[in-house]
């Protein structure tokens, strides 16, 4: 399985490093800020995008949700680290790297796991958006992996985390909704939810 | 030369003025339009999120390590919050003095929250809501 990952890494970072925009773009694309703060301007969006009351109650108990799942993603892939490390690719093979060195765990990837998270927020929002949310989640693990920061199981393990992290957040609203009834109620009174 | 964590805050801002614009044109917010049209407010408001992107990534190399000056996850959280509210105090300024002929015009319910928003201006609806429980208070 892991001869599989290490070949499979290094047959697609076989592609860095052949074209100046190529590169250029995915090292933009690539970084710590873009999706990240791309999926949660979505989900922004989708806090005043709803038309009715409903579906805008609807809509901001996702965005708890996916801010929530984040957390608990975050915290997961701490965990993990706490217990298990894993090196980088460009410790162990000879790397095309477009990115800067991270001195942390490859395994898991928690960027992956952050966006995931954020993703599923909005697909249990909004399906159409949340699949493009996916898209682009699967584009930045791609991504990540042609640039030479994980190998692809890292990757997997991220989206599994930032999923599962997400079905958690979500038995937890269920559970606080009381509360998160009472904070929107405040928001209301501000204007604000 | 401004660090990276207030290039960050300004690309969070930009792009966040955009996003509640597209997000107010799918709403229907009009007291939160910058432009009367929602086509026009749903462009520009796409424009704005691709001008912060542009201005962020065009400007300098921004894949820093947080030991080598760059920002890390909490930090990145900070900003970003930090970034959406003067993007939200922004918008409801901005809008709130453009669309004075939206201010008087309708019945505030304070049930709804932001959905007040589709008939009056964000300073019209928070002025009547504390004018409301002021009166609701001393009764």
């Amino acid at each position: 399985m892991v001869e599989i990952d290490q070949k499979l890494f290094i047959w697609i970072n076989s592609f860095a490093g052949k074209s100046s925009i190529v590169d250029n773009l995915a090292s933009i694309l690539c970084s710590d800020h873009f999706f990240p703060v791309l999926l949660s301007l979505l989900l922004l969006g989708l806090w005043f995008g709803a038309d009715t009351l409903k579906n805008r109650l609807r809509s901001q108990k996702c965005v708890f949700m996916a801010f929530l799942g984040l957390a608990i993603a975050n915290l997961n892939v701490a965990l993990i680290n706490f217990i298990f490390f894993r090196d980088r690719p460009f410790n162990n093979h000879e790397v095309t790297l477009l990115f800067y060195e991270p001195t942390d765990s490859s395994f898991p990837s928690n960027a992956i796991a952050a966006t995931t998270a954020l993703a599923c927020g909005v697909w249990i929002a909004n399906k159409r958006l949340g699949s493009i949310s996916f898209i682009a989640v699967l584009i930045f693990g791609f991504i990540r992996v042609f640039s030479g920061i994980h190998y692809p199981i890292d990757i997997l393990g991220g989206l599994m985390i930032g999923i599962l992290s997400t079905l958690v957040a979500r038995y937890i609203i269920k559970l606080l909704d009381p509360i998160i009834m009472k904070i929107i109620k405040v928001g209301r009174i501000l204007i604000l939810a | 030369m401004l660090p990276l964590a207030a290039d960050y805050f300004i690309f969070v801002f930009i792009s966040a003025i955009g996003a509640i614009q597209v997000g107010a044109s799918y709403g229907k917010l009009k007291g939160i339009f910058f432009f009367p049209s929602i086509i026009i407010s749903r462009l520009v408001g796409g424009l704005s999120v691709l001008i912060g992107i542009v201005w962020f990534y065009a400007t300098k190399h921004r894949n820093i390590n947080d030991t080598e000056g760059g920002i890390d996850a909490n930090d990145q959280a900070l900003w970003f919050f930090l970034g959406v509210t003067a993007a939200l105090i922004f918008t409801f300024v901005i809008t709130s003095i453009s669309h004075k002929k939206l201010s008087g015009k309708s019945q505030i319910n304070f049930e709804l929250g932001i959905q007040n928003l589709k008939h009056s201006t964000y300073f019209f609806a928070i002025k009547n809501n504390i004018i409301f429980r002021t009166k609701k208070w001393w009764k």
